[in-house]
Formats: C-alpha cells, structure tokens, sequence
C-alpha cells in the first residue's frame, strides 16, 4: 500500500503496536483500510433498500410523491442539521485526539453522542406521529385520508430505510459512548487514536446515508 | 507520526460544515419550487456534492492512501450497477414483449383497492 518507510523509533510505540506490522503507521492505515471495507459493504447492504426504492419510485412516482406529503420536511432538515453537526464534532474529536487534547477529546465526543440523541428523540416523534396515523408498511396501511394504495409501499421503504439508518445511530452512539470511556482512561495519544479514527469513519457514514435519505424520502415531489 | 496524518488544520472542518449547512438550506428551499421531474435530480445532485466533501474531508480520503478511496468509489459502482441493471430491464421489458402478450404496466392504479388494506403490488409477472 502506502510506500512511506519511516521506521518510526518510537520507544512507547511497542505499548500498542503489534508484532507482525512493521511500524506504527502501516498498522494505523491497515486498521483503516479494514474499517473501509466494512463501511463498502455497509453501502451494499443499504444500497439494496435504495435500488428497490429506486425501481418502485420510477413505477408508482404519483404514490411517492403523495407519500412523502406526510412527511415533516422541518423535522427531517433539523435531523439534517444535527447529523452534520454531529459529523464536525466527530471530527473534532478526532482532531483533539491526534493532538494530545484529551478534554478537547471528550466534549466533543460528548456532545456528537448528544446530537446523535437528538436525532432519535425526532425520529422518535416522527415514527409516533406516523403510527398515530396508521401510516404504516404494507398491511398495516390504515390510514384513511385516501390517495394512490401504493403509499403503502412509499412507507415500507419509509421505515426499512429509516429504521436501518436509525439503528446505525444507536450503534454509534453505543461506540462514541465506548471511546469516550477509553479516552477518559488517557488510552489515546497523538502515537495511538486509531479507535476514534475508525468509530469517526463509521459515524460520517451514518452520516453520508441520511444525507441521501432526507432528499429521497423527503423532498421528493 | 501525527504531522502528516491529518495535515489539515481544525478550521477547515468548520469550513466544510458551512458549506454542508448551506447546501442543506438549498435543497430545502429548492423543494419549495416546481423543476417538474428535475426536483429529485437536483436534490440528488446536492447530495451528492455534500456527501463529497464529507468523504474528502471529515473522512481524510483527501490525504488517505489512494487504495481507501478506491474501494469506497468501487462500491459505488457497483451500487450504480446494481440500480442499473432492473432499471433497464424494468424499462424495456414492455418493448421485447409481443404484441398480444404486452403486459398491464399500472395495474392497481384504475383499479379497486382489493379488501384487506393496500397491497404492496409487485410488478406483474411477464406473461
């Protein structure tokens, strides 16, 4: 990979580096280039709700279109906001922990968990309000404000989609809170923050897929 | 070892997440108007652009050995052929069929709801 040959002599690098890698820099790009193949396939497996969503919107556009209606657009661009936020903080964190700053490390860590919290607590009032109104995948379709059948479907991928996504935030708010633990310990340095990059790798592609979902599922029309 | 891992300094991240904010308010405001069937092509495009600039800057493949942008972008392809591929068909079925055999392209439109709640209708089988 990487043709860089600096053999790094770091005298505390033995601390974490393991045997077989020949410094400490091959073993952080390895660590990222495994993270990456992880996150492809995380697009795969996404990327086969979006390919239905795809072909049953190019065959039913009219019951997209009356689908997304019930959606709060607001609601949907705040949780925009606070996931981009979350993404900068995230960075920060990363910043902070590459650079010794180990409060800086923290807050930000800190408060991605609590934009990340944010986001489900809307998403908690838009599903509600969703079921309220019987709006619902397939058979569970109740609602009676009439328009094509096949939002039934719209709401299918509705929910796959959002519910995916939404697990993937509690996944990473479950990892963010772990390496806040293992920060607090002083386990990270600008020698060893590879967990906080990868988690911060993770946490911008949760990002990255509601950026698609909010135009798709949204703002169609 | 931490000089050259993340040469960009911190403030370029609020940069980006400017740029992430404004084109968030511009696809919003761009729902607002009718482009017709171009509103899902420019929302999509705008996303795009921001998941760009979160790829090359909040996730360093700016500065990351070549081979993880490789595989991020390989994986796109292969969602694009993924897409591509039922797209065509689903398109162009119609036009193989022969005359005679042509099957109904919006069967449940015209048609009654069927009892028991709205059916998430596949496309009907070729016949």
């Amino acid at each position: 990979m990487s043709a860089e040959t600096h053999v790094a002599a770091h005298g505390e690098e033995a601390a974490f580096r393991h045997h077989h890698f020949v410094n400490a820099e091959q073993q952080f790009s390895t660590s990222k280039l495994g993270m990456w193949l992880i996150l492809a396939t995380e697009i795969l497996m996404f990327g086969g709700l979006f390919v239905g969503y795809g072909l049953m919107q190019s065959l039913y556009p009219e019951a997209w279109v009356a689908g997304h209606h019930h959606l709060d657009r607001i609601m949907g661009a705040v949780n925009t906001v606070f996931l981009l936020c979350s993404s900068y903080t995230m960075v920060m964190a990363v910043h902070s922990a590459s650079t010794n700053q180990k409060t800086k490390t923290m807050v930000n860590l800190l408060l991605t968990f609590l934009f990340a919290a944010g986001f489900l607590v809307v998403k908690y009032f838009e599903y509600a309000h969703k079921i309220h109104d019987g709006l619902l995948p397939g058979r569970s379709f109740t609602y009676a404000g009439g328009g094509p059948p096949q939002q039934a479907m719209f709401f299918g991928f509705y929910f796959a989609m959002t519910g995916l996504h939404g697990f993937h935030v509690l996944v990473g708010m479950g990892l963010i809170a772990w390496i806040m633990m293992r920060a607090n310990r002083g386990e990270f340095s600008s020698a060893f923050y590879t967990p906080v990059d990868l988690v911060g790798l993770y946490w911008h592609l949760v990002d990255l897929i509601w950026i698609y979902l909010f135009p798709l599922l949204y703002l169609v029309s | 070892m931490s000089e050259h891992v993340h040469p960009s300094s911190s403030r370029i991240y609020l940069i980006i997440l400017g740029f992430l904010l404004v084109l968030t308010a511009i696809t919003v405001g761009a729902a607002y108007v009718d482009f017709g069937s171009f509103n899902l092509i420019i929302a999509v495009l705008i996303a795009t652009v921001k998941a760009t600039l979160v790829a090359m800057f909040f996730m360093h493949l700016r500065h990351d050995p070549p081979i993880n942008a490789i595989i991020f972008v390989s994986s796109l392809i292969f969602l694009g052929l993924f897409l591509l591929f039922p797209l065509i068909d689903m398109q162009s079925r119609d036009k193989v069929v022969p005359y005679g055999l042509r099957m109904q392209t919006q069967p449940a439109a015209q048609q009654p709801a069927p009892a028991g709640g709205a059916p998430a209708a596949t496309p009907a089988p070729a016949h």
